[in-house]
């Protein structure tokens, strides 16, 4: 995987004093013995947004939250919430809350008592807090648990209490750790609807992490996908979909075909390195040379393997020394089946050219 | 149906010829010969003659203080102890030293232990030397025959217990909980107090009562190190058994002895009981 120069931040030109930046990590770098965990980030977060930093197992994410927190401190770098510097900070003096990939929810005490922790800490009067405790537990609509003891819930059920104990200060900034990673699938659509819900209500800028692409793509304004240390690439989810920087976003956010197709007349030149990345959705397959709508560029190949899965197809090819995958929303076309020799073809319009 | 019950009469013999042999019988003897007098004849003689006597009261005394003054010091030791092996200690290997230096002692003799103490707290013994070379008293202390010494000795013996008691209970609390606690703003003394200690309380009772009740009855440490100079009533009670071969009284003073350590680990425990406060409607 190429790691290339480092990339420069969020591709919008923002100065550090602009009012709507809320977050802003410049240079931040954190090693841990001879290994590099973070490596010279940089990226500013507004007011009111949801981001999500998107990666896999190790590729930082983690510590960048973890370092915004106040879990750990940056070997070098700088972290500035609101325009105050905060790196040297602990968690408990900082404007924002977690919600923890455990839900780390206190077993010693009843519901009421974890969410009335924050304000409690903040000053509130017992009665106060209490309140304050039960109208954030009536946003996750729990009210009526409050007194329950949160090892008597369900896991959907503690993940709102957590997200109810970190919400109930009004923090600034909300930070996500996989909070959704334990549940199960039906369960996490459902709550990936509430939050973003949660999020646009209370109007808190939310940072997201997971190593889901379609969770950080359903939720998110914008995403900045991680690798080794580094940001890829940040911007909305459609845009990072249309036109990946590098061969590592293009490959993990959806599935990329890589074709060698160069110069501003984008034509296929087989003796050049595949710098053109094409989504399996704009590839079709067609058995008859005359079939192809005119402009189009093809490639023959033969057919390795077909699926067909709840009304998706998807046939994948060899075409030399490349290997294709096109995918429709409808069986694969007639005439196709493993080791058919077809043609491959797409718009050159639908391509975009990493590093272009 | 009939086979299944007799398996499990078996299966219930096994254990409870066990109890009875080692724990049932050997108490009911001490038990049966402290209500006994010299003649065989039935008798409370042998308690009163403990407790309606000062000079008892008072080895009672010495020996509930050194008692609970061990076991408190073992907490306030023992907790630092095990907070740094379970959550500072990094490194694998300094960490598995550690506990070996630590459970390493227990199996060497309590006996040779002891010894190292008297020769260490000494009038001209190690600890009196570092003290007086280096201005800290004028005039070495007296350590041995004092409770000091004895407690000296108690408190090294059975911190491990402590230590490990508490070190297992530290485990089992994630630190993510204590994250948290920081996040929702509370600072490190607010989060040791309302997070880390409740949620290793039932470790810190355990230890305690592991302790408590082996400082109590703890014979061999007061012995040598008192000089002849305190008493405790496990002290006590052996006299009787070995060399006035007075087995009513001495079994008495040990009975007076149990039934003192329960009332009061029953208390300690009553006290420590986990109470969620009531939370009212609002």
């Amino acid at each position: 995987m190429p790691s290339g120069p480092p990339l420069p931040t969020a591709g919008t030109a923002k100065s550090p004093t602009d009012p709507m930046t809320l977050l802003a990590i410049s240079n931040l770098s954190k090693t841990f013995g001879t290994f590099k965990a973070l490596d010279n980030v940089s990226l500013d977060i507004n007011q009111g947004e949801f981001i999500s930093l998107l990666g896999p197992s190790g590729c930082g994410k983690t510590t960048l939250l973890r370092l915004i927190g106040g879990f750990l401190s940056p070997t070098s770098g700088r972290i500035a919430i609101g325009g105050e510097d905060v790196s040297a900070l602990p968690p408990n003096r900082r404007p924002l809350n977690t919600v923890f990939q455990n839900y780390a929810l206190f077993p010693h005490m009843t519901v009421l008592e974890n969410v009335a922790y924050g304000p409690r800490r903040a000053g509130c009067s017992r009665a106060e807090a209490e309140k304050k405790a039960l109208e954030a537990l009536e946003m996750v609509g729990l009210a009526a648990m409050a007194k329950r003891s949160p090892k008597a819930m369900s896991g959907g059920q503690q993940q709102r209490v957590s997200l109810a104990r970190a919400v109930v200060n009004r923090p600034k900034l909300l930070l996500l750790d996989e909070p959704l990673s334990a549940l199960d699938l039906q369960l996490r659509k459902r709550m990936q609807l509430e939050l973003k819900q949660l999020q646009m209500q209370l109007g808190i800028t939310f940072i997201f992490v997971t190593h889901d692409q379609d969770e950080a793509m359903a939720m998110s304004d914008r995403i900045a996908v991680m690798s080794s240390g580094r940001i890829e690439q940040v911007d909305e989810a459609a845009s990072i979909y249309r036109r990946p920087k590098t061969r590592f976003v293009a490959d993990f956010i959806g599935e990329a075909n890589f074709v060698p197709v160069t110069g501003d007349r984008r034509e296929l030149d087989l003796s050049q390195e595949a710098r053109g990345v094409l989504r399996p959705e704009a590839l079709r397959i067609f058995t008859r040379a005359e079939d192809i709508p005119e402009g189009w560029l093809s490639l023959s190949g033969q057919v390795t393997a077909i699926t067909y899965v709840g009304g998706l197809s998807n046939v994948y090819l060899k075409a030399g020394d490349l290997e294709l995958h096109a995918r429709r929303y409808r069986a694969p076309p007639q005439g196709v089946s493993e080791g058919a020799q077809v043609l491959a073809c797409f718009d050159p319009a639908e391509v975009h050219i990493l590093g272009a | 149906m009939s086979q299944s019950r007799t398996t499990i009469l078996w299966l219930l013999a096994f254990p409870v010829c066990l109890l009875t042999a080692f724990f049932v019988m050997p108490l009911s003897v001490v038990l049966i010969s402290s209500f006994t007098s010299g003649e065989g004849q039935f008798t409370f003689g042998q308690y009163g003659r403990i407790l309606l006597d000062s000079y008892h009261w008072d080895v009672i005394l010495v020996t509930f203080r050194l008692a609970v003054l061990s076991t408190l010091i073992c907490v306030l030791l023992g907790y630092p102890l095990a907070w740094y092996l379970v959550r500072i200690v990094k490194w694998r290997s300094w960490r598995r030293a550690c506990v070996i230096l630590l459970i390493l002692p227990l199996f060497t003799s309590n006996i040779v232990r002891s010894f190292g103490w008297m020769i260490l707290l000494g009038r001209t013994g190690l600890v009196n030397e570092f003290l007086v070379s280096f201005g800290f008293v004028d005039r070495p202390l007296r350590f041995l025959g004092t409770e000091t010494g004895i407690l000296i000795g108690l408190v090294y013996i059975l911190l491990p217990f402590m230590v490990l008691t508490i070190g297992n209970a530290l485990a089992k609390v994630d630190p993510a909980l204590e994250q948290a606690s920081r996040d929702l703003g509370a600072g490190s003394a607010r989060t040791f107090f309302s997070i880390t200690f409740p949620l290793t309380a039932h470790g810190v009772l355990a230890g305690g009562i592991i302790v408590f009740s082996m400082a109590i009855s703890a014979y061999v440490t007061p012995a040598l190190l008192s000089g002849g100079k305190v008493t405790v009533l496990a002290m006590l009670a052996f006299q009787q058994y070995s060399t006035v071969f007075d087995f009513n009284y001495g079994g008495a003073l040990s009975i007076t002895l149990l039934v003192f350590t329960i009332a009061l680990i029953g208390i300690a425990s009553w006290l420590a009981k986990p109470r969620t406060p009531e939370l009212e409607g609002k």
